[in-house]
């Protein structure tokens, strides 16, 4: 995605655009002169318009009465983005908006805005940095709130911050390599060493902190999956929608109905999780059912919590290959029929190394609550530490670590001076790129594309 | 009038580069020097060489220049510095006895027909038709290329303690200001400071107290056409000596005194070259310094203590040299200064070193900020080909950054507004595994070769250069069987280090444990084949490395690519949400590629955010 916005001002809806909403707030970026848009308005304005003060005013097209609408001013530099911004309150009709977009596009000359632009006008204009705008995709999208905290943090630079101290710690460390390459003669060599390995174990030091905090889990924390699995009519469908309490999956007694997964976000004590039911893992007889079975492998590996589900009534030989696959809890189902706790027995003697397990029986509130609190205490350790969310932070991260654990290793061994060096400017550039000194095209456009109109 | 094509205001070190390498193209060609003072004089410290510069007086060596020969005649201690942290940043050093360095260039430049020295002092330049016209206080001289070398002379001011004389070195007349010399140039110059420390008598010195370095006898000779080891001049010791809390505190006392300290000096100096009321002040908690001694000349009566440099009143440099283990009964010949001088904006000079806006005018040396003999030289290399070229119609010569230490400089003064003097090191090259001494001859022949001299240097060079590309084939080609006794001989003590299978020769100069030109040096033996130690040298370490700078190439690929990004200067500074400051750097050096524009120093890693996000 490459970023060939011009300057232009333009106008976009910023807040969600429902049909039946009362009010909708419209924004406008990068005007000249406010007075271009007094036909628009009726007799608001007995003086000049003095920025961030509520006016309340009559939207007009010529002689045709549009709208009432509330409007503030926001005069550049001291705005969102830097620019002047015009900012409508209006009444929130999905209708009544898109009327007022064409008014302003059509007569006023102004641009819908592309995705992400008015941010990335802030961007330009050095009212965000790179890692604030990150911090504000992660806050508008948080689905929980850990989430939200961190995209916070983010936006009011305070994680910036420690990553600034890390890069600092490394300039001070290459200012002391290159002091013992050209300035060995007016300080000394015991010196110089010195210099470097203080430097070295700072730098190390600050950044371990920071390793902890990449290394908690693999999983994707911003927008974590909980998946079940378990054999055909296994009751995977009937555990998905007594978790819903909805009838949602159909439910059937022919094994093999759930084609594909289905999903639906479900809130778990204030976090919001993706819920997959899947396909059962059998050998697939239709094309259809294979491919789900494929998919469902595959989710089990990146889902956050995984549930297998177990009818110890029904075996089939794929089971042995199903737990191959790490799962976070076991359930047996169908624990209200009669020789249950028998054919279980059975079932945990051919499987001895079965994971953490529980029974459960669908009408039961009480188990459906202990899984759920299972699933939010796994949450909660997840994130004691805290984690850091953004994948681009978190690949730099673990990147920045092994290059300093390798570079650690090297200077204890390579007495070459400039190779010692060359590698170092390896690590270097990970760390400014972090701090966000550069950043490549593929950087700005991951980013951006994860923003909508508007922000 | 006499009429000249290239005219030399400074008989300094690059002075006599600039006319030398003029001289050449069978130019007319004179040097105007003040009288009193020799060519090439030293007058701070007496050797030639150093980190980062033993690299320039190579590269300058190769291109035809004239400091490497003289530095290897008048050599009376070789040294090589960061001996061991690897090839790519050794760097030979030789203390020069520097009576005879100058009498050798006065020798050497006395004997070339075209080069006309005028000793006369020079008060006024004017824009003429044919060029310019320099007017000095007995006569008047038109020159059509006009190369300005004057060092530190210029409005030049010396100080020790309250005690202030006009003048740009001791014992010299005070020079006119670079606006008195040039009415078209109207921008205030800018002040910089350098000093230098009191010299003292050799034999004052308890030299038992002190530590000796002996000169070097495998330190390599400078002109690459020398024979490697051989000693033109008696070889003496530098000794090294400590000073203490005492000497410390007694600097700290006067700190009043010192006119650094107490306003009385408007210029700034380099944090590279501090003198010793900076180290004092700047590092309050420490109190043992390196001083080295280091001779002056065979047959001068003074040694020059370095690191040590001091403005202050004389009474105070005596009490704390004498506070100094092993100086106790040092006598202080000459007393230590600090002067100030002014220097060229060298943003407005391009990359032959003419001034933008003034066709024919060149600055180099000194007065363009730099510290030290070999950026000078360098430079008025630089200058004097390019004055030369441009006159025969020929194309300019632009070193690369990324392959000479002399290209990083020019660039570095071009592209960047200094508040101090720029010394050069090589932390100032993002290549510094590639550029390195042993190499000079492969990195400079093809720019050498661009001047079409055809001298000896240049059959020299081709000859050099064939016998590397075939040395270099035979590395990668010869495989040393692993029964070979060699392959015994070379494996070393480790486990991993035993060699058991047939290797190139390349592969095993690759090896850690190893060093690479023993090796080969070995090798060739076992082969009967005898090549120069030069030769050898530069293959051995070349496949050293070639591997370590694949890699970093390697690395800086997506770096250079984005350096090499055009910007648009005139949208930068016209944004609203760059600092003033920035914009003003901005302006000055016009930057057209994110390389230079993250050259410029006091640029915000903000503004270059923005600007690499192509917002801008």
């Amino acid at each position: 995605m490459k970023f060939l916005y011009s300057d232009e001002p333009i106008i976009a809806v910023s807040t969600c655009n429902l049909a039946h909403a009362a009010i909708s707030v419209l924004r406008i970026s990068g005007f000249n002169n406010l007075s271009d848009f007094a036909p628009f308005f009726e007799k608001i304005l007995s003086g000049p318009i003095e920025p961030r003060r509520v006016y309340y005013t009559r939207l007009k097209d010529g002689d045709h009465y549009i709208d009432d609408i509330c409007l503030t001013f926001f005069q550049g530099p001291r705005s969102y983005n830097g620019e002047n911004i015009l900012e409508l309150t209006t009444h929130g009709n999905t209708l009544n908006v898109e009327r007022i977009i064409d008014l302003f596009t059509k007569k006023a000359g102004l641009r819908l805005a592309q995705p992400g632009e008015f941010t990335y006008r802030a961007l330009k204009n050095q009212k965000l940095t790179l890692s604030q705008v990150e911090g504000l995709d992660l806050f508008l999208n948080a689905n929980s709130g850990y989430a939200l905290d961190q995209g916070l943090s983010l936006l009011s630079g305070s994680l910036h911050e420690m990553y600034r101290e890390i890069y600092e710690l490394f300039i001070k460390h290459k200012a002391a390599l290159e002091l013992s390459i050209d300035f060995s003669d007016d300080i000394g060599d015991d010196a110089a060493q010195e210099q470097f390995n203080l430097t070295l174990s700072a730098l190390m030091k600050k950044f371990e902190t920071l390793k902890k905090r990449v290394e908690v889990q693999g999983q994707n924390l911003i927008e974590p999956e909980i998946v079940i699995a378990g054999l055909p009519n296994a009751g995977k469908s009937s555990l998905f929608n007594a978790l819903l309490s909805d009838d949602r999956a159909i439910v059937s007694p022919i094994a093999g109905t759930t084609r594909d997964y289905l999903s639906e976000s479900i809130l778990i004590e204030g976090v919001k999780y993706k819920l997959f039911d899947t396909a059962g893992v059998r050998e697939a007889s239709d094309l259809i059912e294979a491919e789900g079975v494929r998919r469902t492998a595959q989710r089990l590996k990146t889902s956050f919590f995984s549930i297998l589900l177990v009818n110890p009534f029904e075996m089939q030989p794929e089971f042995s290959q199903l737990i191959t696959q790490k799962f976070d809890l076991i359930l047996f189902t169908h624990s209200d029929l009669p020789r249950f706790s028998f054919k279980k027995d059975e079932l945990l003697k051919q499987y001895p190394n079965l994971g953490p397990m529980g029974a459960v029986s669908f009408k039961l509130e009480a188990d459906l609550e202990m899984l759920l609190s299972g699933i939010n205490k796994k949450y909660l350790d997840a994130i004691s530490e805290k984690p850091i969310l953004l994948d681009r932070h978190k690949g730099l991260i673990l990147q920045i670590n092994l290059n300093l654990y390798k570079y650690n290793l090297l200077s204890k061994s390579e007495r070459d001076i400039a190779i010692l060096s060359s590698e170092l400017n390896l690590l270097g550039h990970c760390i400014s790129e972090l701090v966000g000194i550069v950043s490549p095209d593929q950087v700005l456009g991951s980013i951006f594309s994860n923003f909508c109109i508007g922000k | 009038m006499t009429q000249f094509d290239v005219l030399v205001v400074g008989g300094g070190h690059a002075g006599i580069e600039a006319a030398y390498i003029s001289s050449q193209f069978n130019l007319r060609v004179a040097i105007i020097s003040l009288p009193g003072i020799g060519l090439a004089s030293a007058p701070c410290n007496p050797s030639v060489g150093g980190v980062g510069k033993g690299q320039v007086v190579r590269e300058l060596d190769a291109l035809g220049g004239l400091m490497g020969i003289l530095a290897d005649k008048a050599g009376i201690q070789f040294r090589t510095l960061n001996d061991s942290k690897g090839f790519a940043v050794q760097s030979s050093r030789v203390q020069i006895d520097k009576e005879r360095y100058s009498l050798y260039a006065e020798e050497i430049i006395g004997k070339i027909s075209n080069i006309t020295v005028i000793k006369e002092k020079v008060f006024h330049v004017e824009q003429v038709e044919s060029g310019f016209e320099v007017k000095t206080d007995t006569g008047s001289y038109i020159t059509h290329k006009l190369i300005m070398t004057v060092g530190t002379f210029l409005n030049g001011k010396m100080h020790t303690g309250s005690s202030q004389t006009l003048g740009g070195r001791i014992d010299c007349e005070k020079s006119p200001g670079l606006q008195d010399l040039f009415a078209q140039i109207q921008t205030q110059p800018l002040r910089f400071k350098t000093g230098t420390p009191p010299r003292l008598n050799k034999d004052s010195i308890d030299y038992s107290q002190l530590e000796e370095q002996p000169s070097d006898s495998s330190v390599r000779n400078f002109h690459c056409m020398n024979s490697e080891f051989e000693r033109y001049s008696t070889q003496v010791s530098c000794y090294l000596a400590h000073t203490n809390e005492q000497t410390m505190s007694i600097i700290r006392e006067n700190k009043e005194k010192s006119p650094m300290f107490n306003g009385q000096i408007k210029g700034t100096g380099a944090r590279y070259c501090p003198s010793i009321e900076d180290k004092a002040f700047r590092y309050p908690e420490k109190h043992v310094h390196h001083v080295f001694i280091e001779p002056e000349g065979l047959d001068l009566s003074t040694v020059y203590p370095s690191g040590i440099s001091s403005s202050l009143p004389k009474e105070v440099q005596e009490s704390y040299v004498r506070s100094i283990h092993g100086l106790e009964k040092a006598e202080i010949e000459v007393f230590g200064y600090a002067v100030e001088y002014d220097v060229v904006d060298t943003t407005t000079l391009n990359l032959t070193l003419e001034h933008n806006h003034i066709k024919n005018l060149y600055f180099a040396g000194q007065v363009n900020g730099t510290s030290g003999y070999e950026e000078a030289a360098g430079q008025g290399f630089i200058a004097g080909v390019n004055a030369s070229l441009a006159l025969n119609g020929l194309d300019p010569l632009v070193l690369s950054r990324h392959e000479s230490y002399i290209g990083v400089m020019i660039e570095d003064l071009i592209t960047n507004l200094r508040d101090e003097p720029y010394r050069l090191f090589t932390a100032r090259s993002e290549n510094r595994l590639f550029i390195r001494e042993d190499n000079t001859l492969i990195r400079m022949s093809p720019y050498r070769a661009q001047l079409f001299l055809n001298r000896n240097l240049d059959i020299y060079q081709r000859d050099f250069l064939e016998q590397f590309e075939s040395l270099s084939q035979y590395c990668d080609e010869t495989m040393i069987p692993e029964t070979s006794v060699l392959m015994k001989e070379f494996s070393g003590a480790g486990e991993l280090q035993q060699l058991t299978r047939r290797m190139s020769v390349t592969e095993l100069l690759k090896q850690a444990w190893l060093n690479p030109i023993s090796t080969l040096k070995r090798i060739l033996d076992f082969h009967e084949i005898s090549l120069h130690g030069d030769l050898i040298r530069t293959a051995a370490i070349t496949k050293k490395y070639e591997g370590y700078i694949k890699r970093a190439d390697g690395q800086f690929e997506r770096l250079k690519k984005m350096d090499s990004m055009k910007i648009d200067w005139e949208k930068i500074t016209g944004s609203n949400n760059i600092s003033f400051e920035c914009k003003q750097r901005i302006l000055r050096i016009r930057p057209e590629t994110f390389g230079q524009l993250k050259l410029i120093e006091g640029i915000r890693p903000a503004t270059l955010a923005v600007v690499a996000a192509k917002a801008l």
